[in-house]
C-alpha cells in the first residue's frame, strides 16, 4: 500500500528548488511520544503521520519556514511556525483537550472548532454514529446551534441559528446537495448519513466560502467516495430500532493497490409508521385515524420510509496528489405525514396553520426521490512559484423527486445541477498564505404537478473568492472576500394575476368565461459581495478567544422570488418577491408585477467565541449577532387564496372553499442574535459530564418575530468508559417557545432523555461495539417548535435500538 | 407588451471580467410580459380521477334528520326535519333529489333537492348550485317498500298490508312536481316494480299461499298517469323477491332462480319475453348496470353471476377467498370466518362490483371476469357497526368514489375505488346512518353506478323512447 503522503514528500525530496526539510517529535504534556499524530503543512498536501515513537520528517519545504499543523485524537490541535535548515529537531508538545476536535475540512485549511474564528463544529466517528437518524437534520440537533426543523422523522432538515431553507446551504463533499430540499420542508435532504464520515458544521454566515446561497450557514456531508489514498480500511454497522422498526444495514470499505485506490459504500434502511407518545393532532381528542392500534398505542401515520444508495469511486494516486472520480445512487420512498385534508366539523373557518382539524386520513402520500450523483476531486501539490497546490472539485447531479398520492404522480421536481469549483493556494506571501478560488453552478429547477408552486427556473452563478490568514503573534487573522453573479431565470413565469377573493359562494360557473393567465418571461441578475475579517487570539496557555465579522450578501432564490401557489409541505399559498398584492377590500384582491427593486438580503455579522481546551475542563462560549437587512420571508395577509390559483396545477385534493392562507415574500430588516456554550469536565478518567446550552432570538426590527424560531435549549450528557465498557446518558431540555410570529402558536418545552450502553470488542481484526440506545426516554410529547407539523407530529416516543457495528 | 423594470446587460455566461466589472452588491430584474393564455381549469380542483364532490344525503342514527353533506366543502349544509325515522335513502336517476323512505305501516316517502343541477343550453350548459331543499312532493302509503330507478323515473313499491292494496308510485325525475304515475293493487304484496318508458314491469300475486311474496310479473302501460295491465308473462317466479333491469334484460328473482326478461322496441311499443334461468338456489337480490349483460344475484349470503347470455346461467362468485383471506393493514379483532356482505354497488361505469363487508371493508370485483381486484381494503377505522346500525355506502355519479359510514367513528371514508385506497374522511358530528350520493352527473360521468338493493338503473339517452308515445307529455301532469 502507498501512503501517498509519504510518496509525496521522498518526491518533494528530490527536488532541488524545494530541498528543505523539518523533522520533529510530538510529544504530551507529560512528555510520552504521541504516535500517529498527523503532521500537516499548512496550505499544502504535504502531510505526514508519527511513528510509534512520535517521530515525523517532512522534507521538500519552502525555504523561508512553514507552518504546520498538528492532530491527534482526544489532544487540541496545534500550529506551529517551523524554521526550516537549522537542522534542529522540534519537539511539539500536545495537550488532551476534553473537547472534540475534528477537523473541519469545508474551511480551506482544515482546522478544528477550537483554531477557527468562526464558530464551527463536526460530528465524526462514534459521535456521529451514535447520533445517526434517518434524516440530516435530526442527526444534527444536538449540536450547538443546530435544531432540526422536523417534518416527521422522514424529512427534517437542519436550522441553524433559526435559520434554514435557502439559507442553509448543505453541501456533499463540498459540493451542492442538488437535491429539491432548500424549497419544501417536506422534501428530504438527499444525503445519506450512515454512510458519511463526518458532518460539518458552520454556524452563521459561510458565503464567502460557498457562496449567497450560505448566509446563514452550512452542513458539508462528508465521504470518502472519492478516496484520497488507498491504505484499506471499512465499517459496516447493522441496527434495529423498535419505534418503528426501523432497520439499517451500512458499510463502507476502501482499499487499492498500486496508484488505484477504491472505494464502495451503501445502505439499506426501512421503517414503519413511528410510534409516538400521544395522538398525532394536538386538538385530536377523538383519536381518529392516528390511533389504529388502540389508546396509548399511536403511531404517525405516513412516516413509514425505505431507502437505500451506495457509492463507488475510485482514485488515480498520483506523486502530487491524486485524482478520482465517483458516481452515488440515492433513492428513497418515504411518507409524508401531516398531509391531510380531511375536515372536522369546524366547517371550514379555520384559516389559521392549522388548516382546520382535519384528520389524518390520508394513508397514501408519499415521496419518492432518485438521485444520481457523481463527483469528480482532484487534490494536486503544484511545482510552481507562485501556487503551491489546488484542489478541485466537480460535480454532476441529477434529481428526481416525485410526490405521489393514491398512486398517482401529483408533482414531479426534477433538479440537474452542474457545479466546478476550484481552490488555488498560493506559496506565503509575507509570511500571508491563502488561496483563490473560483466557482461555477448551474441548475435546472422544474417541477411540474399539483404542489409546483415555482415556475421552471435556471439559476447560474460564478464567484471569485480570497481567504488568507497570518500569525501575529500569538494572533492568527483571517481575511475573505467574495464576488459573485447569480442570474436566475425563469422564462415561463404563469400567473393569474387578475382579481381574486374570499368568494364563499362561488359555482362552478366559470365554465364558460375564459379567464387568461400573464405570462412573463423574467430574469434577475444580482451580485453578491461578501467580505469577512476574523482572528483567534491565543492570550493565555490553553485559551483563545475569536472574532469574526462578516457582510454576506444572498441573492433571493427562485422560489423566493417566483412562488405563486399553493405549497402543501407548508400549508400556505406562497407568491415570491416578483408580486404585490394590491387589496381591494372585503378579502378581494389582485397581483401586481413589483415595482421596487429586488434587493439583495444583506447580513452584517459578529461572532465571538471564548474557548479553553486544555486539561480536564474545557469549554467554548459564543455569542453572535446577526443583522439581516432586507431579510426575505413570508408575510402573512390575512388574505386567502385558492390552490386552484396556479394555472391548472390543481391539486388533487379538493380544498373546496377554504383555500390556503396567502403568503407573500417580502424583505424587511431582521436581527438574530443569541449564544451558544458547552463546558465539558473529566471528572474522572472513565467519567466525563458535560453541558450545553444554546438561544437565539430573531425580530423584525420593525416589530414582530420570526416564526420557527428555536427556544432555549440547555442539556447535559454523562459520559462513563471503564474497559470494554461505555454508557451514556444525556437530557435536553427545550424551552418553551413564546415569541412567535403571526398565525403561530406558542410551543410548550419538552424534555428529552436518551442513554446508551456500549461493550467494544476487538475480534477477527475488526474493533467492534455492540451498542442498545434508548431515546425519549420519558416518552415525552415533544412537538419542535421549528416544525411545520408541530401541530400534527410529534416526537417518535420512547425507542429502543440495538446494533452492532465494526471498523477495520 | 408591458415591459418592467428594465436594465438588463448582457453577460456572457463564465465571464469572470463581467463579475470583476460590475459594482458590487447590485441587482437588476428584467420583465418581458408574453401573451396571455388561456386558463383551462380554472378554479377546478379536480383529481385525476374526476371530481370529488357533490353533496351526501345522509340521515341520523334514531333520529327524524336528515343531513345534506357538501363534499367539496366538507360541511354539512342543510338539515331537514322529518316526520319520522328514515328507513332508507334512495336518489334518483339523475341523482338531483334524494329518496327518503320511512317504511313501515302508515309509510312515507319525501325528496330532498340536492341543489345540484345541470342547466343544458345545447352547446354549453351551467351547473347550478343552489341551497338543498325538501320538496312539496310528499307520498303516503302503507310500507314503502323497493325503490328502483329506471330511464328518469324512480318506481316506488308501497306493499299495502291485510287491510290496504298495494301500489306502486312513480316519479318523474325530470318533472318532480308533476302528480306521480299510479298501479294500484287488488290486495297487498310484497312486490317488486322495474320501470322502462311509459311500461312498468311490476310483480302480480296470484296464489293462495299464506305468502305475500308475488308469482308473476305484468307488464303495465301507462295511460293518463295510471298503469293498466297489458300482459301477464307466462313464465312464473315463485316468490318473487328483488329485481333489477340493464340495457336489455329485466330480472326478477325467485325461489327457482331469476326470471329473465328481455325487452324489443318497436317504433310505438315494446314487449317483453320472458324465460327462466334456473337454479336450485333462490335469489332474493338482483343488481344490474347499462353497461354490463350479466346481473348480479345475492341469494342465501351468496353472490351470484347471473349471465344472459343464451339460456344464462348461474354461478356463485367466491368473493371473501379462502379462509387465508387477503388483508390489507394489520387488522387483529377481525374473525374472518363471519365476513358478510352488507352493501353493493357497481363503480367505475359498470367496470367494478364494489361489496362492503360487515367489517367495514370493500372487496372489489372486476365484472370482466368476476374475479377480486386486488386485496379487500378496510376502510372504516371502527371494525363493526355498533348494534342496531350497519356499515353502508354510496358511489358518486362518476364512480370513481365511494363513501362508507363508520357510524361508531361518526365519519364517512372516502375511497378512491380505482386505487383502492381511502382518499378522504369526513368527519360528522352525528351518527350516520343511511346515506346516498346526490349531484350532477354530467353524460360521461354515466349516471349508472348506484347499485342498492333493488336500485337498478337504467339509461335515460339509450332507452327512452317517450317521444314515440303520445300520452307522454299531458299524462303525468
Amino acid at each position: 500500500m502507498i501512503k501517498r503522503s509519504l510518496c509525496l514528500a521522498m518526491l518533494m525530496a528530490s527536488q532541488a528548488a524545494w530541498s528543505n526539510e523539518v523533522s520533529g517529535v510530538v510529544r504530551d504534556a507529560q512528555g510520552q511520544p504521541v504516535p500517529n499524530a498527523r503532521v500537516e503543512v499548512v496550505g499544502s498536501h504535504v502531510r505526514v503521520n508519527t511513528d510509534a515513537e512520535g517521530r515525523f520528517e517532512l522534507q521538500g519545504l519552502a525555504a523561508e519556514g512553514v507552518e504546520l499543523h498538528i492532530e491527534a485524537p482526544t489532544f487540541a490541535h496545534r500550529i506551529v511556525h517551523a524554521p526550516v535548515s537549522d537542522g534542529t529537531p522540534l519537539e511539539i508538545r500536545l495537550s488532551r483537550s476534553v473537547l472534540e476536535v475534528i477537523d473541519v475540512r469545508a474551511l480551506p485549511w482544515h482546522a478544528s472548532k477550537l483554531e477557527s474564528a468562526r464558530p464551527v463544529d463536526a460530528l465524526a466517528g462514534e459521535q456521529l454514529r451514535n447520533r445517526q437518524t434517518s434524516t440530516l437534520g435530526d442527526t444534527l440537533a444536538l449540536e450547538l446551534g443546530v435544531h432540526s426543523n422536523y417534518y416527521g422523522p422522514v424529512a427534517s432538515s437542519p436550522v441553524i441559528r433559526g435559520l434554514e431553507g435557502p439559507r442553509v446551504l448543505i453541501t456533499q463533499n463540498g459540493l451542492g446537495a442538488g437535491d429539491a430540499s432548500r424549497t419544501g420542508p417536506d422534501h428530504m435532504v438527499a444525503t445519506e448519513t450512515s454512510t458519511a464520515q463526518q458532518i460539518e458544521i458552520l454556524r452563521g454566515p459561510a458565503t464567502l466560502l460557498y457562496g449567497s446561497g450560505a448566509i446563514g450557514g452550512v452542513v458539508n456531508v462528508v465521504d470518502d467516495r472519492v478516496p484520497s489514498d488507498n491504505e484499506t480500511r471499512g465499517e459496516w454497522q447493522a441496527e434495529y430500532n423498535d419505534v418503528a422498526d426501523e432497520k439499517l444495514v451500512s458499510g463502507s470499505l476502501t482499499t487499492g493497490f498500486d496508484r488505484f485506490a477504491f472505494h464502495v459504500d451503501g445502505f439499506l434502511r426501512e421503517s414503519n409508521d413511528y410510534k409516538i407518545p400521544v395522538a398525532a393532532e394536538i386538538e385530536d381528542d377523538h383519536d381518529h385515524g392516528h390511533d389504529e392500534q388502540g389508546h396509548g398505542n399511536y403511531r404517525l401515520e405516513n412516516s413509514a420510509y425505505e431507502g437505500s444508495g451506495f457509492n463507488l469511486g475510485s482514485s488515480y494516486l498520483l506523486d502530487n496528489g491524486f485524482v478520482g472520480i465517483s458516481y452515488g445512487r440515492l433513492e428513497r420512498t418515504y411518507g409524508i405525514p401531516g398531509h391531510s385534508h380531511g375536515e372536522g366539523d369546524d366547517h371550514g373557518h379555520d384559516h389559521g396553520h392549522d388548516h382546520g382539524n382535519g384528520q389524518e386520513d390520508e394513508e397514501d402520500v408519499y415521496s419518492d426521490l432518485v438521485q444520481d450523483r457523481w463527483q469528480l476531486h482532484s487534490e494536486l501539490t503544484l511545482d510552481n512559484p507562485i501556487f503551491s497546490a489546488v484542489n478541485t472539485r466537480l460535480g454532476y447531479t441529477d434529481y428526481t423527486h416525485k410526490e405521489i398520492e393514491h398512486g398517482q404522480v401529483f408533482t414531479t421536481f426534477d433538479v440537474t445541477s452542474y457545479e466546478g469549483k476550484m481552490d488555488l493556494f498560493h506559496h506565503p506571501i509575507a509570511h500571508w498564505r491563502g488561496a483563490l478560488s473560483l466557482q461555477y453552478k448551474y441548475e435546472d429547477y422544474v417541477a411540474e404537478g399539483a404542489e409546483a408552486f415555482t415556475p421552471p427556473s435556471e439559476t447560474e452563478s460564478i464567484a471569485l473568492a480570497l481567504v488568507e490568514e497570518r500569525h501575529f503573534g500569538d494572533v492568527q487573522i483571517q481575511l475573505g472576500a467574495r464576488l459573485e453573479r447569480v442570474e436566475v431565470k425563469a422564462d415561463q413565469v404563469i400567473v393569474d394575476m387578475g382579481g381574486h377573493g374570499h368568494d364563499h359562494d362561488h359555482g362552478h360557473d366559470h365554465g364558460n368565461e375564459e379567464n387568461l393567465l400573464n405570462v412573463y418571461s423574467v430574469k434577475h441578475v444580482f451580485e453578491p459581495f461578501s467580505l469577512s475579517a476574523g482572528a483567534v487570539w491565543d492570550f493565555a496557555y490553553g485559551y483563545n478567544l475569536g472574532v469574526s465579522l462578516s457582510h454576506s450578501q444572498r441573492a433571493p432564490s427562485a422560489a423566493e422570488l417566483l412562488s405563486h401557489g399553493a405549497h402543501i409541505g407548508t400549508n400556505a399559498y406562497e407568491v415570491g418577491a416578483l408580486f404585490v398584492i394590491h387589496e381591494e377590500g372585503d378579502g378581494d384582491y389582485h397581483y401586481d408585477l413589483n415595482p421596487n427593486v429586488i434587493e439583495l438580503e444583506t447580513s452584517n455579522n459578529i461572532d465571538i467565541s471564548l474557548r479553553k481546551f486544555e486539561g480536564d475542563i474545557g469549554f467554548t462560549l459564543g455569542a453572535f449577532y446577526n443583522q439581516i437587512d432586507d431579510f426575505y420571508y413570508l408575510q402573512e395577509t390575512g388574505l386567502t387564496a385558492e390552490a386552484g390559483g396556479d394555472h391548472g396545477h390543481d391539486h388533487g385534493h379538493d380544498h373546496g372553499d377554504e383555500g390556503f392562507p396567502l403568503y407573500i415574500y417580502t424583505a424587511r430588516d431582521a436581527r438574530l442574535y443569541g449564544f451558544e456554550g458547552e463546558f465539558v469536565w473529566q471528572a474522572s478518567e472513565p467519567l466525563k459530564l458535560s453541558v450545553f446550552s444554546d438561544y437565539t432570538r430573531a425580530n423584525l426590527r420593525d416589530g414582530g418575530d420570526l416564526p420557527r424560531i428555536p427556544p432555549l435549549r440547555v442539556g447535559g450528557q454523562l459520559n462513563y468508559r471503564l474497559n470494554n465498557l461505555g454508557a451514556e446518558l444525556n437530557a435536553t431540555h427545550y424551552f418553551e417557545q413564546e415569541k412567535i410570529a403571526a398565525l403561530e402558536s406558542e410551543s410548550e418545552g419538552y424534555t428529552l432523555v436518551n442513554a446508551q450502553l456500549s461493550y467494544y470488542l476487538t475480534a477477527a481484526g475488526q474493533d467492534m461495539t455492540f451498542y442498545v440506545r434508548g431515546s425519549n426516554l420519558l416518552d415525552e410529547e415533544a412537538r419542535p417548535h421549528t416544525s411545520f407539523l408541530k401541530d400534527k407530529a410529534p416526537l417518535p416516543g420512547r425507542a429502543f435500538a440495538a446494533g452492532i457495528r465494526a471498523t477495520f | 407588451m408591458n415591459k418592467h423594470a428594465i436594465s438588463y446587460l448582457t453577460y456572457p455566461a463564465l465571464a469572470l471580467s463581467a463579475v470583476l466589472l460590475t459594482a458590487c452588491g447590485g441587482s437588476s430584474t428584467n420583465i418581458i410580459e408574453r401573451d396571455p393564455i388561456a386558463d383551462d381549469d380554472h378554479d377546478d380542483h379536480h383529481h385525476d380521477h374526476g371530481d370529488l364532490g357533490g353533496r351526501l344525503l345522509i340521515s341520523e342514527h334514531d333520529d327524524d334528520h336528515v343531513y345534506v353533506y357538501d363534499v367539496a366543502h366538507e360541511e354539512v349544509i342543510a338539515e331537514m326535519h322529518l316526520d319520522g325515522v328514515p328507513t332508507a335513502l334512495y336518489a334518483t336517476p339523475g341523482q338531483r333529489y334524494g329518496v327518503v323512505v320511512r317504511g313501515g305501516d302508515n309509510g312515507q316517502v319525501n325528496f330532498v333537492d340536492s341543489g345540484l343541477y345541470w342547466e343544458d343550453h345545447g352547446d354549453h350548459g351551467h351547473m347550478h348550485e343552489g341551497d338543498p331543499a325538501l320538496l312539496e312532493l310528499e307520498l303516503f302509503g302503507d310500507r314503502p317498500a323497493h325503490v328502483t330507478n329506471g330511464g328518469h323515473r324512480t318506481a316506488i313499491f308501497f306493499d299495502g298490508n291485510a287491510g290496504a292494496p298495494a301500489q306502486v308510485k312513480v316519479v318523474n325525475d325530470h318533472d318532480m312536481s308533476a302528480t306521480p304515475a299510479l298501479l294500484e293493487y287488488s290486495a297487498n304484496q310484497h312486490g317488486a316494480a322495474q320501470v322502462r318508458s311509459s311500461y312498468l314491469l311490476s310483480s302480480i300475486l296470484d296464489h293462495e299461499e299464506e305468502s305475500t311474496l308475488p308469482n308473476l310479473v305484468g307488464v303495465y302501460h301507462r295511460h293518463d298517469g295510471i298503469y293498466e295491465l297489458e300482459e301477464t308473462l307466462d313464465v312464473g317466479c315463485p316468490g318473487l323477491h328483488g329485481s333489477a333491469q340493464n340495457a336489455h334484460h329485466i330480472a326478477f328473482g325467485c325461489t327457482d332462480g331469476v326470471l329473465l326478461i328481455e325487452e324489443h322496441r318497436h317504433d310505438n311499443s315494446r314487449d317483453y319475453h320472458a324465460h327462466k334461468i334456473s337454479s336450485e338456489i333462490r335469489i332474493g337480490t338482483l343488481f344490474g348496470h347499462d353497461h354490463l349483460e350479466d346481473f348480479v344475484g345475492v341469494g342465501g349470503g351468496v353472490l351470484y353471476r347471473v349471465a344472459t347470455e343464451g339460456e344464462g346461467s348461474i354461478e356463485p362468485i367466491n368473493w371473501t377467498g379462502e379462509a387465508d383471506l387477503p388483508v390489507v393493514g394489520s387488522v387483529d379483532s377481525i374473525v374472518w370466518g363471519d365476513l358478510s356482505a352488507v352493501g353493493y354497488a357497481f363503480a367505475e361505469h359498470g367496470e367494478l362490483f364494489v361489496i362492503l363487508d360487515n367489517h367495514g371493508g370493500l372487496t372489489v370485483l372486476d365484472t370482466h371476469d368476476w374475479d377480486v381486484v386486488g386485496e379487500r381494503l378496510q376502510v372504516t377505522h371502527s371494525h363493526s357497526a355498533p348494534d342496531g346500525l350497519r356499515f353502508e355506502m354510496t358511489v358518486s355519479g362518476d364512480g370513481h368514489f365511494v363513501f362508507v359510514t363508520d357510524p361508531a367513528e361518526q365519519e364517512i371514508r372516502v375511497v378512491d375505488i380505482e386505487d383502492r385506497e381511502v382518499y378522504d374522511t369526513f368527519s360528522l358530528d352525528f351518527t350516520p346512518n343511511k346515506l346516498v350520493w346526490l349531484g350532477v352527473v354530467t353524460e360521461e360521468d354515466d349516471h349508472d353506478d348506484h347499485g342498492h338493493d333493488e336500485h337498478g338503473h337504467n339509461d335515460d339517452h339509450d332507452h327512452e323512447d317517450e317521444h314515440d308515445h303520445g300520452d307522454e307529455h299531458d299524462h303525468d301532469h
